[in-house]
């Protein structure tokens, strides 16, 4: 028999590959730890200092309103800017609280149609000049003028009008009262009217760069410098209003879109804080006695959402043999470990308003054999697959590229509900071709995940009218009278305590009717130094609180 | 050698021409398009639309695709539609980091590769030979991706020699030229070796080949029968006889180099070209796609029209038979 030079060359690559695997992995795991710090650890916040971060995506621009709205991008930018409230991260024990920020108070009207903020006298833009309330008046104008186009600007629809009263006090106008009210007027940044005004709006699209040289900023940090795709220095806004804030003396954003690089440069000291990271290096830093892991609930989840206007999705029954069909608790164990549970509900299990007494459907995949031969799906002619009136039960499952969980949940999938006779062929796309293919409603089940803010609002998640292009966030394209009733009285509550029972009722009717298969909730895990204290990222913003972020000083160096 | 020269200048402004307009047509019939980026996005499709029309997306495709090649032509990349900044600014930060990348590695894929090609054929079929045939195959085989995750964890967490990522040092702007020039390095060393490296498995299997072609010619029996000394043997006669193809090999790997690069500038967090790209392609930033795209193109047909007049210089029969072509 004639050698197959192919092969050999692959067993000799495959060869080669293992051999220095072990070694490098044998030399990881002796890595000395003896330089662990025994020093004391001081309690008291120090003003000074740098803290290095590594950070995933590069920032699109300085200004919020034309720069694609992304968790990376606002993160910074809410470190330049500030708002009029900021919303706090406590929404587990109760409905967020709002704490002020630029707005020192406010008040409602009698019928609730109008909000007035009393604005801060001490409150300074980074050049000295107050901000007062023409610059929330021409933030709001900027936010929805279609010139802008600001992503955002579907949460001014009901605001009628700004008014600045005096110049510390800013009046919205709303067409009617709804429980999202404060959340609206809030969205979106203050901007600079004394700079940012002189280039007409029709021009904002293409001024990414007039804007860098404009940079006047209200928040606790200054932008020092940016090197797109290496890095973003903050530096402390001497000027910030809020006394003893922030801390530190600089942060250093090191642009790091890699995160298994991002954990190499953490274990090798060169930042002090890794934020995104997979759960296979979690041990690696906990072996690590001066890093320290960091596991935050992510508010978001991942789910497989049935196309609910095809055969035989639109049968909840179905729907509901397929979550029995999948085990989710395995899913969960094997590609999260400890870092992430089974999704229940579309609210979030660590939100208040979750009604804690569901429970998730069960793995059982003999009920749900059970349920498919009820339904008239029978494999007749043995080849494994069900079938009713000859069709075989074969469905599509596509994710995005890029995110190896998701991948590897269709595959888990796939192969879960090949043992109750059901076909499913996973497929991977990349974002933006899914999201096309997503509008047209043109698959049977996409694995995704959905970030949900607690505002409580399920409209573009659950509503009939979010099926499709327009707001197009139903991805089960799930269409219940009852429910789009409930998502709009809830709405239209004054009081987001008032929404909760109706919120309840909808997590009710979406046990019983599955439009989809929640999957997880996941972790969000990240690494620090130890030396980095009081850092306290929030489930949406890594540099929530960045501004009472403290370094222990640097040790004496060794000899 | 002029119209040699004019007659390739012309195929490559067509070429240029043919990859741009591929790239322009595939890039906007790949789905999806800049305003609806974001997995959550609470744009609604009036805003969709809007910002299409803001960006000229609407217009018919091929009245993009002249103003695009019109405005191209005069030397103007256009807006990034992510950025909000002209393209050229954008590719302007990004050029000189990748290029200091690519010849770095160019560098160590040169020496290494001829270092490793010239020691087998002088040791042809001994254990020397064998170890550096094996060593070449592993350079050849592992992925950049892998080869760059281990060396950071070998040399920049185990033994913290060199930075794991990064073009310079936290501060390094603060500092004297000198040892900015010195932090610069210290970075570079990693990725361009990795580059190189993965790179000079090729290379050397190719100078080998090539090297024990020449060395059984005639010419050099005959170098050998006039007593010669072996140095010269291989350093003047073999050596350049083996040149040509080595040249022609290695214009065909510029390609692999700036590919390359995509990925190591990825692990390195190395600001790159590549990295730029890249970002534009998720973010369907067409007129940055375009402008990434033309630049790596011309990098690649200026390559191979440098290797083609390198070749002439250095193979005398390439030379003649352009000349004779010229004077038919």
């Amino acid at each position: 028999m004639k050698k197959n030079p192919m092969f050999f060359s692959g067993l000799r690559r495959a060869a080669v590959s293992l051999a220095l695997s072990a070694l490098v992995l044998s030399l990881a795991y002796c890595r000395r730890t003896e330089e662990a710090s025994n020093a004391p650890r001081s309690a008291t916040p120090q003003r000074g200092g740098t803290v290095a971060i590594a950070w995933g995506t590069d920032i699109a621009g300085v200004n919020e309103l034309i720069v694609p709205s992304t968790n990376a991008t606002n993160d910074v930018l809410f470190q330049l800017f500030d708002h009029l409230v900021e919303e706090q991260p406590d929404f587990t024990e109760h409905a967020p609280t709002m704490a002020p920020q630029l707005a020192r108070t406010w008040e409602w009207s009698e019928d609730r149609k109008t909000l007035t903020f009393h604005l801060d006298e001490k409150a300074v833009w980074s050049d000295g000049v107050p901000v007062t309330a023409e610059d929330v008046r021409f933030s709001w104008q900027a936010q929805s003028s279609p010139e802008v186009a600001y992503s955002d600007a579907n949460s001014k629809r009901f605001i009628t009008d700004v008014e600045a009263v005096d110049p510390h006090t800013a009046r919205f106008h709303f067409s009617r009262a709804y429980a999202k009210q404060l959340l609206d007027a809030n969205e979106g940044v203050i901007l600079p009217k004394h700079t940012w005004s002189a280039l007409p709006f029709g021009e904002w699209r293409k001024g990414g760069d007039w804007f860098r040289d404009h940079l006047v900023t209200s928040g606790p940090f200054r932008l020092a410098s940016w090197k797109p795709q290496q890095e973003i220095v903050l530096t402390r806004n001497e000027r910030y209003f809020q006394a003893g804030r922030p801390r530190l003396d600089r942060a250093v954003l090191r642009i790091v879109p890699e995160a298994s690089s991002q954990v190499a440069q953490l274990l090798a000291k060169e930042v002090d804080f890794a934020t995104n990271m997979q759960p296979t290096d979690a041990p690696r830093i906990q072996a690590d006695p001066r890093l320290e892991l960091r596991a935050i609930p992510f508010r978001n989840f991942v789910y497989a959402a049935w196309n609910n206007q095809r055969e035989p999705f639109n049968d909840p029954d179905i729907r509901r043999a397929l979550t029995l069909a999948i085990d989710r608790q395995k899913m969960v164990d094997t590609l999260w470990g400890p870092y992430a549970k089974v999704a229940v509900s579309p609210i979030l299990s660590f939100v208040w308003a979750h009604d804690k007494s569901i429970e998730a459907l069960p793995y059982d995949p003999t009920e749900a054999r059970k349920i498919l031969a009820a339904k008239g799906f029978r494999d007749a002619d043995g080849d494994g697959v069900v079938e009713r009136n000859g069709k075989p039960f074969r469905l599509d499952l596509t994710t995005n590229a890029g995110n190896q969980q998701r991948i590897d949940a269709t595959v888990m999938i796939q192969a879960q509900l090949k043992n109750v006779g059901i076909a499913a062929a996973p497929g991977i796309v990349e974002f933006n071709a899914l999201m096309a293919k997503l509008d047209e409603g043109n698959y049977d089940c996409v694995v995704l995940g959905v970030g949900m803010d607690t505002s409580l609002d399920l409209t573009t998640f659950l509503h009939s009218r979010s099926i499709g292009v327009d707001n197009g966030n139903n991805l089960a394209r799930y269409s219940n009278p009852a429910v789009d009733r409930l998502i709009e009285e809830a709405a239209g509550q004054r009081d987001i305590e008032a929404t909760v029972p109706l919120v309840r009722r909808i997590e009710k009717i979406w046990q019983a009717d599955q439009p989809a298969t929640l999957l997880w909730e996941s972790k969000r895990l990240m690494g620090m130094n130890r030396r980095l204290r009081d850092a306290q990222p929030s489930p949406i913003y890594m540099l929530w609180n960045l501004r009472d972020w403290w370094v222990e000083p640097e040790p004496a160096a060794a000899p | 050698m002029t119209s040699f020269l004019l007659r390739r200048l012309g195929a490559s402004v067509l070429l240029l021409w043919l990859v741009l307009s591929a790239v322009f047509f595939i890039a906007h019939a790949t789905p999806g398009d800049p305003s609806g980026l974001i997995e959550d996005s609470r744009m609604t499709a009036a805003q969709r639309a809007n910002l299409r029309r803001m960006y000229g997306l609407d217009r018919p495709l091929v009245e993009q695709y002249v103003l695009w090649l019109g405005a191209a032509a005069r030397g103007d990349w256009g807006i990034s539609m992510v950025q909000n900044r002209p393209v050229a600014r954008i590719l302007g930060g990004a050029i000189l980091p990748t290029l200091a990348l690519a010849t770095s590695a160019l560098a160590v894929q040169l020496g290494v590769g001829f270092l490793l090609g010239i020691a087998g054929a002088l040791r042809r079929d001994r254990p020397l030979d064998h170890v550096l045939r094996l060593l070449s195959l592993v350079f050849f085989s592992l992925p950049v991706f892998w080869l760059s995750l281990m060396a950071i964890l070998l040399f920049a967490v185990h033994w913290p020699i060199f930075p794991a990522g990064g073009m310079r040092s936290i501060g390094a702007e603060s500092l004297p030229f000198w040892a900015q020039a010195r932090d610069l390095i210290a970075h570079l060393v990693l990725p361009a070796s990795v580059l190189g490296l993965a790179l000079s498995g090729f290379l050397a299997r190719y100078v080998r080949g090539s090297l024990l072609e020449a060395l059984g010619q005639e010419h050099i029996r005959m170098a050998r029968a006039r007593g010669l000394s072996e140095r010269r043997i291989l350093g003047v006669h073999a050596l350049r006889y083996a040149l040509s193809p080595v040249i022609q090999v290695l214009a065909l790997s510029i390609p692999a180099l700036l590919s390359g690069s995509l990925i190591t500038e990825v692990v390195f967090s190395w600001p790159g070209l590549g990295r730029v790209g890249f970002d534009a392609v998720i973010g369907r930033d067409y007129p940055v796609i375009l402008a990434t795209t033309a630049f790596a193109a011309v990098l690649v047909i200026v390559f191979n029209l440098i290797a083609d007049l390198a070749h002439a210089v250095v193979d005398p029969r390439v030379r003649d038979a352009q000349t004779a072509q010229t004077a038919a």
